[in-house]
């Protein structure tokens, strides 16, 4: 087998993963931003939660289930997708940046130094 | 109502493989952790749990970094192998070396009676922090939260182990984050640990994690939640939060990046600053080194 074709697959593996590795704990870092206190629950500020919120029937009470699988009583509709956004927006355009970032980033070398 | 975090901090020793004394100063990660706490938490009242050797590590400074500091001599009873301090230890891997630690965890059940806080946060010395992630539970109404999903950041170990405490039993908790109140449950919680820690025999062939002699929190906190839960299995103690965790085998110079193990040689990646359990003993005192000159 050509030994150079190797070697620039193990280098290329190595970028790869140091990319992945690097993408994969910034999205960790966003996905637990994400994650609000309301009413004595913790939720999760995806669309899907925040769309169910905006969408609701508004003459039904919204009971929500948290994280823990309880079900809360949102006491303020508006306020909880007021602070569900900001939590959303945030994390996501600091994973968004992070993201961007690494596009230009193309050696390990400036992946680990950050570059 | 007063909320806080608490550490516990008892300076262990460790031994490489060539029986040379290496000194685990969990002190100064307290002291650096705390920092960190002041910075980027809300709830930032911290407690420090130690020993009189402990206490007067401190300077005077580093006082100010703690809003209590609670001196307690750990009692090590001896009710078997598994609470005696001269046989809790536990061999790990810190970088390219293995190491022998002796752990001084025995104490960490009694975390509620000595916590001055109405909400405490209860984390390791080498769990450190960077966000403000962990300030929501003090605004939840649950009496316990514990850590339950967890990842290694390099992403290139199957962490099964992790996940439950045999592949038979119950699922595995992480008494890295501990989140608890004033509470009867909280109560109950911290008394079952201690039942678990005096009886280790008897519930490690229960529970099958009999291979392990040494004194795990993580596992009698698993325990105890499994019966405060009514030996059912829900998510109702989980914390949401995923802890980043990386492993004694993998390094971490500093806290902007970390080199791991990839097939037979190490591959390195930066890391997104956030919150980080740090097992590998001299990555967490070059990690603490950092904080406390930044």
């Amino acid at each position: 087998m050509d030994q150079e074709f190797l070697k620039q697959v193990e280098q290329f593996s190595n970028l790869k993963t140091a990319l992945e590795t690097k993408k994969l704990n910034a999205f960790e870092k966003a996905k637990n931003k994400t994650i609000f206190a309301f009413d004595g629950g913790l939720f999760r500020a995806d669309p899907q939660t925040i769309l169910f919120a905006k969408t609701h029937d508004k003459s039904r009470d919204l009971i929500l289930l948290d994280t823990n699988d309880t079900p809360i009583a949102i006491t303020s509709v508006d306020q909880f997708i007021v602070k569900a956004e900001s939590c959303y927006y945030e994390a996501m355009n600091e994973y968004h940046v992070l993201y961007e970032q690494l596009k230009k980033q193309r050696s390990v070398k400036k992946i680990i130094n950050n570059d | 109502m007063t909320n806080g975090v608490l550490m516990f901090a008892l300076n262990g020793q460790a031994y490489d493989s060539d029986r040379n004394k290496i000194t685990i100063d969990y002190v100064d990660m307290a002291i650096a952790n705390a920092k960190n706490i002041k910075k980027y938490m809300k709830n930032n009242a911290v407690a420090l749990v130690t020993d009189q050797q402990g206490k007067q590590q401190l300077t005077p400074d580093q006082t100010l970094y703690f809003d209590h500091i609670i001196v307690t001599e750990p009692k090590y009873h001896g009710q078997g192998p598994e609470t005696n301090q001269h046989i809790n230890k536990r061999a790990m891997k810190t970088g390219t070396k293995t190491i022998t630690v002796y752990w001084r965890n025995q104490s960490r059940p009694d975390a509620y009676k000595l916590s001055p806080f109405d909400k405490t946060l209860l984390l390791d010395c080498d769990y450190f922090v960077f966000d403000n992630t962990l300030d929501q539970v003090f605004e939840t109404n649950k009496n316990i939260l514990c850590g339950k999903h967890v990842e290694e950041i390099s992403y290139q170990n199957n962490l099964i182990d992790y996940q439950r405490l045999h592949h038979q039993t119950i699922k595995l908790y992480w008494a890295t984050v501990l989140y608890f109140t004033k509470s009867e449950e909280s109560k109950l919680l911290f008394d079952i640990m201690n039942t678990v820690k005096e009886n280790w025999a008897y519930y490690s062939k229960l529970y099958k994690f009999s291979g392990s002699r040494t004194y795990r929190n993580d596992f009698a906190v698993s325990v105890a939640l499994h019966v405060l839960q009514g030996k059912l299995e829900t998510t109702y103690y989980d914390l949401p939060f995923k802890i980043l965790c990386l492993i004694g085998k993998n390094m971490m110079p500093d806290s902007k990046k970390f080199y791991y193990r990839y097939k037979s040689s190490w591959a390195g990646s930066s890391w997104p600053k956030q919150n980080i359990h740090v097992m590998n003993k001299e990555s967490a005192k070059a990690i603490a080194e950092e904080i406390l000159n930044g």
